[in-house]
């Protein structure tokens, strides 16, 4: 009993991010309440965008398309409210292969790479450009978070086993030699999907963050990580210190994934973690032995 | 550096070199084909601008025919495609596919599902067409959602035997859908009729003079 009191905000985050994969499978499963991956999906008839691939849209198409605005501004609204990097803590797959990567780039991990703090806002910006220059929303092409939830919510990607479209171009009988290039056809393809599948991104992600860099993507690479911290720094909900109860004891730097935003408020300048990067996963709310963090509202400057 | 350590990064290396090299090497290279998008998609270049890959329109689709663009379609990983010989678009009247699609990369302006513009039906091998050899075949023409206005029989003489009839299936643009269900019906191994990207109401001259009587 003693573990879920101490454990209990992590308890409800994964409860939280397995109910998020289970909700993205829910059309499998024949309900129909809710559709659409983490990029754009529908909820009980409301439409829901991620304020990024809205910002992609209109860089590459030059317009600004009102439906998508709007859905996008439900989004931002609710990650303003509850903290912008609520959503990689809580909502994004992307996150549990992170934590898992963080644990075992303890064992196997043979760089120790420390990206730069300003890195995923100039991945980000790099990003925005070149949706911009191509005309092309160009991380969402590539997202890991989008190929995730695709794989998710439609069935793992094993396009490249599909051979009807191979087959019907190259059109056997014509050469006279019909079986053969049959066969030929439908083996390449059917080992072919191996390497086809877009998820080999999430396992070279994942790689680098067991061996070359603690949660090398999550952490300092990906762009919306960097959107949400931008949020997040403006959000009213916050981690709150309490000074006259800590003690200085360290034990959340050890369950911190970003543990440089505790440095402050830990030494005593700030009441507040105020450095978006944090994304609110209560972590180290639940390591406090004093009870001296908690969730708050930081609703006037102090 | 021991050699153990230097075996331990040799590893790390070249899985992570593995792995990200099949990723590139998908993301980047990837098929040059044309890809059939769903009804009311804008032209490719805008589609592929508009399209935020979300699968809305995949996961509605009722008849599974929109497929998932994976990694090897390169610059269209991620948006809905359709291959016709495996399932075309059954042109359902309420297009879930337009109504899912949270951005105007499918055109919602279109209600019509008969105006809808995948592509134009053609008779792409006319020595295999088995209607064309003078046989009642004919498939495409009765499976045609728009029968006798998107395909018509066009009656002529079989000069092979001199006493019977060739039922040529004619397909006009201006009225096909492009869904692909002739495609798809064709009875022989590859396809005699298939589906190719056209502009509509782009009819040639002569087309007016030889059939309408009138110069445009």
């Amino acid at each position: 009993m003693n573990w879920v009191k101490n454990n209990k905000w992590k308890i409800t985050r994964r409860i939280v991010q397995i109910g998020v994969i289970l909700l993205l499978m829910t059309p499998i499963f024949g309900f129909s309440f809710f559709k659409g991956t983490l990029i754009s999906s529908e909820i009980f008839g409301i439409s829901l965008t991620d304020p990024f691939a809205f910002l992609d849209y209109t860089l590459a198409t030059k317009t600004i398309y009102l439906p998508l605005l709007v859905s996008a501004i439900l989004i931002l609204g609710f990650y303003f409210l509850v903290g912008g990097r609520v959503f990689c803590s809580w909502i994004c797959p992307i996150f549990i292969l992170t934590e898992i990567s963080e644990k075992l780039h303890d064992k196997f991990g043979v760089f120790n790479y420390k990206p730069s703090d300003s890195q995923k806002y100039w991945v980000l910006g790099v990003l925005l450009v070149l949706s911009l220059v191509t005309s092309k929303p160009v991380f969402e092409w590539i997202s890991p978070i989008g190929i995730i939830s695709q794989n998710i919510a439609l069935g793992v990607d094993f396009q490249g086993s599909e051979f009807g479209s191979e087959l019907a171009l190259g059109s056997g009988e014509d050469f006279g030699t019909s079986k053969e290039f049959l066969i030929e056809g439908r083996n390449e393809t059917e080992w072919r999907f191996l390497f086809n599948s877009s998820l080999w991104l999430i396992f070279a992600i994942f790689l680098i963050d067991v061996f070359v860099a603690k949660g090398w993507w999550c952490k300092s690479t990906c762009p919306v990580g960097a959107f949400y911290s931008i949020v997040h720094k403006t959000s009213p909900t916050k981690i709150k210190i309490d000074h006259e109860v800590c003690t200085s004891c360290g034990d959340c730097f050890k369950v911190c994934l970003v543990s440089e935003v505790l440095k402050e408020p830990v030494k005593g300048t700030t009441k507040w973690v105020n450095d978006g990067v944090c994304t609110n996963c209560m972590n180290c709310v639940d390591a406090c032995p004093e009870n001296a963090l908690k969730l708050g509202l930081k609703i006037k400057q102090e | 550096m021991d050699r153990r350590n230097f075996f331990k990064k040799s590893f790390a290396v070249s899985a992570i070199g593995c792995a990200s090299g099949f990723s590139l090497l998908n993301f980047l290279g990837g098929e040059n084909k044309i890809y059939f998008r769903p009804p009311g998609a804008l032209s490719e270049e805008d589609f592929l601008a508009a399209c935020i890959r979300c699968g809305k329109c995949i996961q509605d689709c009722p008849y599974d025919t929109l497929i998932l663009g994976s990694a090897k379609d390169g610059k269209s990983a991620g948006t809905p495609y359709i291959n016709f010989r495996e399932t075309p678009c059954y042109l359902c009247e309420d297009i879930p596919c337009i109504k899912a699609c949270p951005t105007d990369a499918l055109d919602h302006s279109l209600t019509d599902i008969s105006k809808a513009n995948l592509g134009t039906a053609v008779i792409t091998d006319r020595e295999a067409c088995l209607s064309l050899n003078g046989i009642r075949c004919e498939i495409c023409y009765r499976v045609c959602p728009l029968i006798d206005n998107a395909i018509t029989l066009n009656k002529q003489e079989n000069k092979a035997t001199g006493k019977h009839t060739i039922f040529e299936p004619v397909v006009h643009k201006d009225a096909c859908t492009g869904c692909g269900i002739c495609e798809n019906a064709c009875p022989l191994d590859n396809s005699a009729i298939t589906v190719i990207q056209t502009q509509k109401g782009d009819k040639a001259k002569h087309y007016f003079y030889l059939n309408e009587g009138v110069t445009s």
